[in-house]
């Protein structure tokens, strides 16, 4: 084989598999994996309460990408002894979000015991 | 001999082909890996809707304004203003699950016997004032459909009205949408 086109195929490789590295970043709170984990800002988390006692948590994610793109994101709530809570609605939600802009991604528990939760941003594209 | 050689990798390519366009059935519990149809509602599309709609309720406080808690509240009727013949269940049991879980509201039975038996109580127990929600619900699931060129759009729009039943005024009214595009069904939303 020409070595040109060898070294070509042998650099295009290595580029190909470093992007598509399922690499996972994860906090106890909030994980993601994909792009995700090198081009989706998390810039805000706020927690608060509505309806009186239920825990409402607001994600702000930046696209640090240069072009549109979409991810899921499924939230899931936990008691203070760490118990996952049962949810009739739980489960993936897919958000597109344009290149360098935000998206707040929100999910209220049903459950007035809930007091924490777990945020997971996977890759859609 | 090397016909005979062809003739086998033929048919190993034949089988290894066949086995890979074949998926034998299992269980699915990742809604990414659920079917996700251009023109119907999926299965994940209900609970998508109502996880939009309860987000809605539960942040306008609406809840709170009932005198006592939890307040009595009945699903009345959600029209099916769509050309799919669906269940609304699909969407009002998960609603009725949410609003139970959050001890705001406390579900009337549909049950003959069980409203039969608490009559029967109320009535040995010298009670007969009727049993009146506070709160009712109702609603309206819509579809409207687009297309260009061989994409096709279907949009279902799912509204829900929560009444005030002694004012009879809409305390709460909301709106979840889902609209899905493509050229054809796909296996699962992973893209």
């Amino acid at each position: 084989m020409n070595p040109v086109i060898a070294r070509t195929l042998l650099v295009a490789t290595v580029f190909l598999a470093g992007c598509f590295a399922n690499t996972v970043t994860s906090t106890s709170q909030i994980r993601k994996d994909g792009w995700l984990s090198s081009h989706a800002n998390v810039r805000v988390v706020r927690e608060t309460k509505v309806s009186d006692d239920l825990l409402r948590i607001d994600v702000e994610v930046e696209n640090t990408l240069p072009f549109d793109t979409r991810f899921n994101y499924k939230f899931e709530f936990f008691d203070a002894e760490g118990r996952l809570l049962f949810s009739p609605v739980s489960g993936y939600r897919q958000e597109q979000v344009a290149a360098g802009a935000f998206s707040t991604v929100t999910a209220t528990a049903s459950d007035p015991r809930a007091a924490d939760f777990r945020l997971t941003l996977t890759n859609a594209d | 001999m090397n016909l005979n050689l062809f003739c086998l990798s033929l048919a190993a390519a034949t089988v290894v082909s066949a086995t890979g366009c074949n998926q034998n059935a299992r269980v699915v519990t990742d809604d990414r890996d659920k079917i996700v149809s251009v023109d119907q509602i999926d299965v994940q599309d209900w609970s998508n809707a109502a996880d939009q709609v309860l987000q809605q309720l539960f942040a306008s406080g609406a809840l709170e304004t009932a005198p006592t808690k939890p307040a009595r509240i009945e699903v009345t009727r959600v029209v099916n203003d769509t050309a799919q013949r669906i269940d609304t269940d699909l969407l009002t049991q998960k609603i009725k699950i949410a609003l139970q879980q959050s001890g705001k509201v406390a579900f009337a039975s549909s049950d003959a016997r069980a409203n039969e038996v608490a009559d029967y109580r109320e009535f040995k127990a010298g009670e007969d004032a009727p049993r009146l929600p506070f709160f009712v619900i109702n609603g309206k699931i819509l579809e409207i459909r687009a297309s260009a060129g061989s994409t096709k759009q279907s949009s279902f729009v799912f509204q829900l009205n929560l009444v005030n039943t002694v004012e009879s005024v809409d305390a709460w009214s909301g709106e979840a949408e889902v609209t899905k595009q493509g050229t054809r069904n796909a296996k699962n939303s992973r893209g």
